[in-house]
């Protein structure tokens, strides 16, 4: 999606101003988004697993985690959801804003991440976060969290987490993509519920 | 009409190979395909196989992970023996001392007490040439003590069952999943039932907890422990009233049983009311057929047989979407002892197939004098496991030898410690819960001292004079596990016809043979002929043992104990971490009684063992269990909390539980 050009400069940091400025100045590339549906994940922990192999990181610490909602009583049911939980890519990255060494960067396609040749293991960004993504690996002393796959992504291919999810939970694409492919998906199943009855 | 395209997938490496192995995952039954990438000999990415028709591409926790147990630390590296367990273990260069040591060891075991004191547990994890190997050792040694907790009583009645591979479940209308939790255990197959669901599928799920399964279900019900079986009796009992139903199916002495059973007292038993028994066959018969997808566990509870018999009477048998899919080992029925010697019929006739049978030995050899067991080979954990009653008397054996991978509370115990090759570094025959019949090819080469099961039983035949009945050597007279697996096929009228060359030139997973074949790898299945039943009903499934309920009032389940070393906090999901071995789940309304908090210390106490546990509060457990993240080894427990009387704890839960 690209960013409005129309859009007031947020003047609240110096930052901010030079960063607004610059998408005013400068074209952005199309992007890309993980959509996490709730309603079809069902926890088993392989977009956990995805990631974890593909970045190399040790036991315990995660970049993706599987929020647990629930069991909570409803009447006379209990019910039960997960959602999991990644970096956000966020537009104003806390981060980003925060961190000293200009290690933890945005690019120009949205993606939030933390380059391992600067950072310096100071887990600034995982502070101000406020959602706590950002973990340190103790494997090599450096900052580890999602990336979005960018360089499968460079590569022409989906995220790891995408791609192995089991029940379609995670689904990647241009942002009008996915977005469509839920829309599409949920009115199927609406008919099909018509249909059956 | 809605035009839709899911989106297309770009799957692939990003990571430097040298080499792709295109491979089976035999984490568990379900058999997905995958894509190991390597480095120099070494796995730096798994993948899914995209063309693979039952996953697609996807991969679940267990298929993407099971890599890091190859080189993990845990993983048993030497050939290793102690005297006792008092003393040091002493390593050995090569598995041909250990084997040696062994085999000695079992022939002075068998001139003092005779073939039979021999026991022979195998799990999944030692590979199904372990399991194979060891029925054809058992048949020539002589003991019909063997057991292997995959194994279904009654696989021999279950042989004709056509299953459908989940890839087929699109256009199903029910699902009725009884003591299966397939979303934290299948999960790639249970992706299917969850796209069948969004075509309008009904998901129903009858389990003894609240699971992930029944987090999606569109109807559940909790179910009393070991009372899965009575369900379906009571379903029955309804169902026979619809019209739909073939009552020709049963005769006429179960039809009158049927009818003089009183739906109360079955609901009772079985921990529901009988409103929504009633809610349940209602809503069967009008999204029939449905497929009945049922749990090992159950096969080895009593009236296990009235699932297939709903399922024929009802017409949903061979019918599309319908029938009973029960999750089992995947494995036809195979005579590996044709040729033994034995004139007085085969040893293995007698073999134990149903836990009952299996408690009753460990029980005996526990109780008796002198214990009729004395050596024990097994894989697996399983002291803790499925061999728990033997663990008291661990320290009598003459004997324990372990085949494994890694360092669990069975390979501690063991004088013999042999380690074992993981199913990635061997090529595997393998068969699938749907009837396939994959070859796995290996991802990356074992090192020097792990072996696999064939290995360990050829050598072990070898030096026991038995080397005659395992013919299936190379040209260095060493075991050609190609020549065994062909011939393994070759034994059973359902895979003889199998042919698994063309499948093994294959670099793609996606070509696979399915049984019962003859004579191409790929056949239609038979669809199994009506038949009659003799008895469905179990005889005791009222009744309790009262000592039991008065002592142990809670229900003890955990998850199956796993071959490999379990990492506690892995699931604990409490705050902070947890540096206990065993983690408890108990319901809010008990712990409230027993005055429990989240990550209190407690003991849980069974009637051979007590532990320390750390509670975990969740309401996924009904009041009447405790669930353990591993198996204390009995079904029936009390708890209480550290520093309370465990007298007071006794009375409070029977109180409560009366009548519940």
């Amino acid at each position: 999606m690209k960013a409005e050009t129309t859009q007031e400069p947020d003047k609240s940091t110096g930052r901010d101003e030079m960063q607004a400025v610059s998408n005013l100045l400068m074209p952005q590339k199309a992007r890309n988004s993980l959509l996490f549906d709730a309603s079809q994940c069902i926890g088993c922990g392989a977009c956990q697993a995805a990631c974890t192999l593909e970045r190399e990181l040790p036991e315990g610490a995660f970049t993706l985690r599987i929020m647990k909602l629930g069991p909570v009583q409803e009447e006379d049911k209990l019910s039960m959801s997960y959602m999991p939980t990644t970096c956000f890519h966020c537009e104003r990255p806390a981060c980003v804003a925060e961190c000293p060494t200009g290690a933890m960067q945005k690019t120009e396609d949205g993606i939030v991440f933390s380059a391992t040749d600067i950072c310096i293991g100071c887990q600034t960004c995982s502070v101000a976060c406020p959602y706590g993504i950002p973990v340190l690996n103790p494997l090599i002393g450096k900052i580890a969290k999602c990336d979005g796959c960018k360089d499968r992504v460079g590569l022409g291919m989906w995220p790891s987490c995408a791609l192995k999810c089991p029940t379609g939970a995670i689904t990647f694409g241009s942002c009008e993509s996915v977005v469509r492919d839920k829309q599409r998906r949920e009115a199927l199943r609406l008919l099909k519920m018509v249909q059956m009855r | 009409m809605i035009d839709y395209l899911a989106l297309k997938r770009f799957p692939g490496s990003r990571k430097p190979y040298d080499s792709a192995v295109h491979s089976i995952c035999q984490e568990c039954s379900t058999g997905c395909g995958l894509v190991a990438y390597l480095q120099q000999g070494r796995i730096v990415d798994i993948q899914g196989e995209e063309e693979h028709p039952v996953s697609r591409g996807r991969l679940c926790a267990r298929g993407i992970a099971f890599w890091s147990l190859l080189t993990s630390n845990d993983r048993l590296q030497k050939v290793t023996f102690r005297k006792s367990q008092r003393n040091e273990p002493e390593e050995f260069e090569n598995w041909e001392t250990g084997l040696d040591l062994l085999a000695e060891r079992l022939k002075k075991s068998r001139d003092l007490y005779g073939p039979e004191s021999l026991l022979i547990g195998c799990d999944p994890d030692a590979g199904l040439d372990f399991y194979y190997a060891a029925l054809r050792f058992c048949e020539f040694w002589g003991t019909p003590n063997i057991f292997n907790p995959l194994d279904d009583p009654d696989a021999t009645v279950r042989r004709s069952l056509f299953k459908k591979p989940c890839y087929e479940w699109l256009s199903n209308k029910c699902f009725l999943l009884v003591g299966a939790d397939p979303a934290s255990t299948h999960p790639i197959a249970f992706g299917w039932i969850m796209e069948a669901q969004k075509n309008g599928a009904k998901i129903v799920s009858a389990d003894n907890r609240f699971t992930s399964t029944m987090s999606k279900a569109d109807f559940s019900l909790i179910l009393r422990p070991e009372k899965e079986n009575l369900l379906g009796i009571s379903l029955m009992k309804l169902l026979l009233n619809d019209e739909n139903c073939n009552r020709k199916f049963l005769p006429e002495k179960t039809l009158k049983s049927f009818a003089e059973l009183a739906l109360g007292d079955l609901a009772k038993s079985i921990g529901v009311s009988s409103n929504k028994i009633e809610e349940l066959a209602r809503l069967l018969v009008t999204t029939a057929p449905v497929q009945i997808i049922t749990s090992k566990k159950m096969a080895h509870l009593s009236g296990y047989g009235i699932w297939e018999a709903i399922a024929d009477a009802m017409g949903w048998a061979g019918h599309d979407g319908g029938g009973w899919y029960p999750l089992d080992s995947g494995r036809p029925v195979i005579d590996l002892t044709k040729d033994a010697r034995s004139s007085q019929g085969s040893y293995l006739a007698g073999n134990f197939t149903s836990y009952t049978d299996i408690k009753n030995l460990l029980e005996s050899a526990v109780t008796n004098q002198e214990p009729s067991i004395r050596t024990l080979i097994c894989t697996g954990n399983s002291i803790e496991d499925y061999f728990a009653p033997l663990a008291p008397l661990s320290t009598k054996l003459d004997t324990i030898a372990y085949f494994g991978v890694s360092q669990n509370a069975t390979s501690k115990l063991a004088n013999l410690v042999f380690p074992a090759a993981l199913w990635p570094e061997k090529d595997s025959l393998f068969f699938t819960d749907d009837r396939r019949i994959c070859w796995a090819r290996h991802l990356v080469t074992p090192g020097r001292n792990f072996r696999s099961g064939l290995d360990f039983w050829t050598g072990l035949a070898d030096r026991l004079g038995l080397g005659e009945h395992f013919p299936w050597r190379d040209e260095q007279g060493q075991p050609d596990p190609e020549a065994f697996r062909n011939w393994i096929l070759a034994q059973s009228p359902d895979t003889s016809g199998c042919n698994l060359a063309p499948i093994e030139s294959q670099q793609s997973t996606a070509l696979f043979g399915m049984w019962p074949c003859a004579g191409s790898s790929l056949k239609d299945p038979v669809i199994p002929e009506l038949k009659q039943r003799e008895s469905l009903l179990p005889v005791d499934f009222l009744y309790e043992t009262p000592t039991d309920l008065d002592l142990y009032p809670l229900y003890c389940e955990s998850p199956s104990a796993l071959a490999r070393s379990v990492v506690p906090d892995f699931q604990w999901m409490g705050p902070g971490r947890s540096d206990a071995t065993y983690n408890l789940q108990l319901n809010p309304e008990i712990a409230d009684a027993l005055q429990i908090n989240m990550g209190d210390t407690v003991y849980l106490e069974s009637r051979y063992k007590i532990v320390e546990a750390l509670a975990w509060i969740s309401r996924s457990i009904p009041v009447w269990m405790a669930y353990s993240n591993r198996p204390i080894g009995e079904k029936r427990v009390l708890v209480y909390r550290k520093g309370d009387s465990r007298e007071t704890a006794r009375f409070i839960l029977k109180d409560m539980l009366t009548d519940r």
